[in-house]
């Protein structure tokens, strides 16, 4: 930050949603738009050159998208903090955009008060994101920290035994588990029967719901 | 295995002297009445013989040739009208077959089969050769037509999303800039009044945009997109939804992605519509190079409340359509307790789908 002036640059394929954008960061007097760019390809070379403090990016643009150039500015390891602002409110895309590391995902419906705010949190080093992603991010690592008592019992199976739960939960019949482990279905039936008495499951529904429980079928 | 002559046949041809083979077929071939007019003669013809070579030197003796020869007569007259019914009975088995949706089989031709009914096993097959001809265009018809609408359904969802929606949001933060300029606090209210007004034609245009083409599943895959939809019916309060997928890194064509998207989308607003409460499972495998997805309902009761919708099934009736005509099979099973488990199967290659 230049005599903590914030100097952003802005990457959307809509020149009237930038020049909106750029009205509304324009209130602000210590932020500052010094480039504006259609897509992320556009993006990457303004702020090589420009060096801003801050990135408002869209996900959505022709010839490259925000993600894509989020990964290549963060391999880069530009200084320049990126603030996703996009019309998708689905929770996976700020899963997605978090991973590639951008600092703030803000939705375009609900935005324009937020956005000085945002700018501001970003280039200060934090990381900004609207009440309902961080409910949304919030629920996932409650459900993966729930369900102790399965996990302690999925401990006590063999490698072979999780294998043939996660496969029977998965919709694979005896033969075609047999097929994949290079085992009898007679000895799959075997491994079902020591799960049976290790877990007590004994329907498919039974695996299936054990298995979700422990996001054992994301693989 | 198809059946071979000597099986049909019984014993092995080449004890059988060939002419008498070829005498046997010309036989068996020849129409029914001809056979049993053939036979019958034959008996009477044999009958005549030992009556006039001294068997009717007694009566007794004549009386037990006579019933002899009916009761040839009968046991030959049987064996033939049920050697010449086999083949229908074999016409029988492939139309219950076809029926339950084996396109493919066909009636294997008799060797034994009189000429009338071989004529009519081969008609039987070639009507049935049209008939599946006639469904595979009728499929591949379906797939361009299902094809077109998705692809004049993204387009539109995306002309929403990117234009409508954009100019939107572009006129939102106008009206935000302008509101913070604004000295007049009367002013700054009716600003604010429209921003709010702006930003709810804005979800309506976007979950217009979503509900017309889940434009999730091409940027994201079929799982984070299953995963959304999730979100998005918990976020209703009703159920929970839960989703499992072991397909990794399968690419899934577009086509596919989207319709089996399409039955869980339909799967879960049916449970919805039937007012379920409890948790539905949503898995995804692959399986003998098909996609499959199940969707399971373990409904835990029904709120009596508030009214089952009529429409709960509807698009479920039209996703199964929707499914064959791909190529794919869906099942719409329900269990005792009213929960209902949808499955549907695609195959993972574009060519299929």
């Amino acid at each position: 930050m230049t005599a903590d002036v914030i100097r952003v640059v802005l990457a959307d394929d809509h020149a009237v949603v930038r020049a909106g954008v750029k009205a509304v960061l324009s209130s602000a007097k210590d932020i500052q738009v010094i480039g504006e760019g259609s897509n992320g390809k556009e993006a990457i070379g303004l702020v090589d050159r420009l060096n801003p403090d801050v990135l408002v990016m869209d996900l959505s643009m022709g010839e490259m998208d925000g993600i894509t150039a989020t990964r290549e500015l963060v391999e880069k390891e530009t200084r320049t903090k990126i603030l996703i602002l996009t019309m998708h409110a689905e929770d996976a895309y700020l899963v997605k955009v978090l991973e590639a590391g951008a600092s703030g995902y803000l939705v375009k419906s609900a935005a324009d008060r937020e956005l000085v705010d945002a700018v501001r949190a970003v280039a200060h080093g934090d990381l900004y994101m609207q009440p309902s992603a961080t409910r949304a991010l919030a629920k996932g690592i409650q459900r993966k920290s729930e369900h102790a008592d399965e996990r302690e019992k999925y401990e006590k199976l063999t490698e072979r035994e999780r294998d043939v739960l996660r496969f029977v939960a998965g919709g694979f019949s005896a033969p075609e588990i047999g097929e994949k482990l290079f085992i009898s279905p007679k000895t799959v039936d075997t491994y079902k029967q020591r799960i049976n008495e290790k877990l007590g499951l004994s329907h498919r529904s039974d695996y299936v719901d054990f298995a979700l429980k422990l996001g054992l079928l994301t693989k | 295995m198809p059946a071979t002559a000597a099986s049909l046949l019984g014993s092995p041809p080449h004890r059988v002297p060939p002419i008498l083979v070829t005498g046997a077929r010309h036989f068996l071939r020849a129409p029914l009445v001809l056979k049993v007019m053939g036979a019958n003669a034959m008996i009477v013809v044999v009958v005549l013989l030992l009556l006039g070579n001294g068997l009717r030197t007694t009566e007794e003796g004549a009386i037990l040739v006579v019933l002899g020869a009916l009761a040839l007569a009968f046991v030959v007259n049987l064996f033939l009208v049920r050697l010449a019914l086999s083949p229908i009975a074999e016409l029988e088995r492939v139309a219950g077959r076809v029926s339950n949706g084996e396109f493919g089989v066909r009636a294997i031709p008799s060797l034994v089969a009189d000429s009338q009914v071989s004529r009519l096993t081969d008609t039987v097959n070639g009507l049935l050769d049209s008939l599946a001809a006639e469904r595979r265009r009728i499929q591949k018809l379906g797939t361009e037509v299902i094809s077109t609408q998705d692809i004049e359904r993204a387009r539109l969802a995306r002309e929403l999303h990117d234009s409508i929606a954009q100019t939107l949001a572009a006129v939102r933060f106008q009206l935000s800039a302008a509101s913070a300029d604004a000295s007049d606090d009367e002013m700054r209210n009716r600003l604010s009044a429209v921003r709010g007004m702006i930003g709810k034609a804005m979800d309506e245009v976007r979950n217009i945009s979503v509900s017309m083409h889940p434009r999730i599943a091409e940027d994201l895959g079929l799982v984070t997109a299953l995963e959304a939809l999730a979100h998005q019916t918990e976020a209703h309060g009703k159920l929970e939804v839960r989703v499992g997928a072991t397909i990794g890194d399968l690419p899934v064509p577009p086509s596919t992605a989207a319709t089996l998207f399409r039955v869980a989308q339909e799967s879960l607003k049916a449970a919805e519509g039937r007012n379920s409460t409890g948790s539905v499972d949503i898995l995804l495998y692959a399986n003998d190079g098909s996609l499959c997805l199940e969707v399971i309902e373990n409904r835990r009761g029904v709120d009596s409340g508030v009214p089952a919708s009529d429409n709960s099934t509807s698009g479920l009736a039209s996703i199964m359509d929707r499914v064959e005509l791909s190529g794919g099979v869906m099942r719409v099973e329900n269990g005792k307790d009213g929960a209902v488990r949808v499955t549907a199967a695609l195959k993972a290659t574009e060519a299929a789908s």
